[in-house]
């Protein structure tokens, strides 16, 4: 066993990711170092490209070649997931770490009635034999929130709605009752009204059952109201780690600070908004030194140079930024 | 001076098997009934969540879909009665933009292609020089410098691509511009940029324009009026302020709601008004019986109307 603090689930240390694509090696995933603590939200926020999902993948040992995990470490209840053999893996993914992909209808298999498709997750992983099995299942499709469970248990995927799927997905992912839930853009695919709900019904479950979960959107409201920590990505790397109400209130990060002028800055009075300049660079193309340098405002000669690191600011609150 | 565009009760209506071996019909209501008016130099925005009917309203509008009925009537004459000469001298004058600017542009044509092709077309300018001039002026119009003329869309990132497209739009200089989406593609850093461009447009042109959102907050700051498109339907149609400081349709408040990041929790409704009821009965906080029973008519003042029972 590795040692870890008290109220720590999940411990990501200088993880790096990438892919070895002909000649060219994209690091889709550098340095990410946070930590998760019991019960916590995090909410991992970043534009397309930034390496969110890359990073959940690796948590889960998910990257396949011509991706690879090049080093790091990932400290999951006390042991380091990548020195699991995959046996011991298996494992983990669905027992101890749920899931939850973007688009519910991929996730499903379509020729399996919904309630055996969650029986069949629970029995895999032994949490429960025989009529347990069954009963365990209406109970999980009653929790996210199917006033008729035995209806719904012998439906297929394509009878239910996309919001609806969403939820099967939810009971899926914590019916072995995991300490952790990664979602990844679980709404993007749901229209306004369905994604409200959605959201709704994820924050109650987790909280109710005292779950973990890694939040991964491109959606700074929904970070605002669901989480309690947020981590920024920007080309590959994590710029930010802060509390929500201090990263809503005053980010560190120039690229946090832009961002949010340019998503809230509509509901103050001013005549235009405060855009980033330039646009995203692409993990083959990224210049020298801080990865944001070319679209920064305080941008400074040694930004230039060699990349900053991630520095803590205040407990809770990191940055990699040579303004601090 | 009257509306540049009046849009006449306008239906669309598709029917589509149920299943790929059924021979019973479904009826898609995309657009039933809908009614707007636009005046000159102003934006209309039109919100609501996919599958609404904005990007077929959008379409209908410009003729690209054939509205199964109703009257789409541009600077005084009614498109769908007008013959295709005319409407060809027309379509001169409106524009659309569309959400992808990677599909929307022709990827083997070079930026200068892209853009002299309408202004030769609609001949905004005739003659090698003439054309390159006017060219390099819309080019700077939308932010970009003469480097871009030589690209290729592939070679430009998301956001320099929908520049492109929306200087081709200007292109020959039209009265109306319809912009289905414009930013939703783009990333979020990318985004106030080219909203920042709509806002340059608005202020140094009197061009108007429709601009199909599903994002509030760009709709509210881009807008003079509001429309909120449900199910094909007009729910609430309004000033900017009037609808988003008094939201009369419980269906405005829950997406303003949303855009603020305040989710509900709550059953999905099922299924059980069939045709004749509330289009948004299924979901609505504040339905009750005779919610089911009749669908409501739009009401109200000139300024701000609404299309519930409820609505005081």
């Amino acid at each position: 066993m590795i040692d870890t603090k008290d109220n720590t689930l999940l411990e990501v240390t200088g993880l790096n990711t990438s892919f070895f694509t002909g000649e060219e090696v994209i690091r889709a995933v550098n340095d990410v170092t946070f930590t998760i603590g019991k019960g916590e939200v995090f909410g991992l926020v970043g534009e397309s490209g930034s390496g969110k999902t890359v990073t959940a993948h690796s948590i889960m040992r998910l990257v396949h070649p011509p991706g690879r995990i090049v080093s790091g470490r990932i400290v999951f209840e006390g042991r380091d997931l990548l020195e699991l053999s995959e046996k011991q893996m298996e494992e983990v993914r669905g027992s101890r770490i749920g899931m939850v992909f973007q688009e519910p209808m991929t996730a499903l298999n379509p020729v399996l009635r919904i309630g055996e498709q969650i029986a069949e997750t629970i029995e895999i992983h032994g949490v429960r034999r025989g009529n347990g099995v069954r009963e365990r299942t209406l109970e999980l499709l009653r929790q996210v929130g199917f006033d008729d469970p035995e209806k719904r248990y012998i439906q297929y995927p394509h009878q239910l709605s996309g919001g609806q799927r969403q939820r099967v997905l939810m009971a899926m992912a914590v019916s072995c009752d995991p300490s952790l839930i990664i979602a990844d853009e679980p709404t993007t695919a749901l229209d306004v009204a369905t994604e409200s709900q959605i959201l709704g019904l994820t924050c109650g479950l987790v909280d109710s059952l005292g779950m973990s979960m890694i939040f991964i959107t491109h959606d700074l409201t929904i970070v605002k109201s669901m989480g309690r920590s947020v981590g920024l990505m920007y080309a590959g790397r994590m710029v930010e780690r802060n509390r929500v109400e201090d990263f809503f209130r005053e980010p560190l990060h120039p690229y946090g600070r832009g961002l949010l002028e340019s998503v809230y800055g509509f509901s103050g009075s001013a005549k235009r908004l405060k855009a980033i300049p330039g646009s995203v660079p692409k993990l083959s193309e990224l210049p020298s030194g801080c990865k944001f340098h070319p679209r920064c405002p305080f941008v400074m000669d040694v930004c230039k140079g060699d990349e900053p690191a991630m520095k803590e600011v205040a407990k809770d609150q990191w940055v990699r930024c040579y303004l601090y | 001076m009257g509306p540049l565009l009046s849009v006449l009760d306008v239906r669309k209506h598709y029917e589509v098997r149920r299943t790929l071996f059924s021979v019973a019909k479904e009826t898609i209501r995309a657009v039933d009934g809908v009614s707007f008016h636009l005046g000159v130099g102003e934006t209309l925005g039109v919100v609501g969540e996919s599958g609404s009917g904005k990007s077929t309203l959008a379409r209908c509008v410009l003729l690209l879909e054939k509205p199964d009925s109703g009257e789409v009537v541009f600077d005084g004459v009614n498109l769908l009665a007008a013959g295709g000469e005319e409407v060809k001298k027309l379509r001169k004058r409106m524009q659309i933009i569309f959400q992808d600017p990677y599909s929307s542009l022709n990827p083997r044509m070079k930026v200068r292609e892209i853009i002299a092709e309408p202004v030769r077309f609609h001949g905004m300018a005739k003659g090698k020089p003439d054309v390159e001039a006017r060219v390099g002026e819309i080019l700077r119009s939308v932010g970009l410098d003469e480097d871009f003329l030589k690209k290729y869309p592939h070679e430009m990132s998301g956001g320099q691509r929908q520049r492109v497209a929306i200087g081709r739009a200007l292109a020959t200089g039209p009265a109306l511009v319809i912009a289905d989406e414009p930013v939703s593609s783009l990333d979020v850093s990318i985004q106030a940029q080219i909203v920042n461009l709509f806002l340059d447009i608005r202020e140094s042109t009197d061009i108007s324009m429709v601009f199909v959102s599903h994002d509030l907050n760009v709709v509210r700051f881009l807008s003079d009026r509001i429309l909120v498109l449900y199910k094909g339907k007009v729910v609430e149609i309004g000033g900017r302020d009037q609808v988003f400081l008094n939201p009369l349709h419980p269906y405005t408040r829950m997406l303003i709601r949303a855009s603020r990041g305040d989710f509900a929790l709550r059953e999905e409704g099922t299924n059980g008004t069939g045709s004749r009821g509330c289009p948004y009965y299924d979901k609505c906080e504040d339905r009750t019986k005779e919610c089911a029973g009749q669908a409501p008519e739009l009401r109200g003042g000139e300024d701000h109307r609404v299309a519930c029972l409820h609505a005081s």
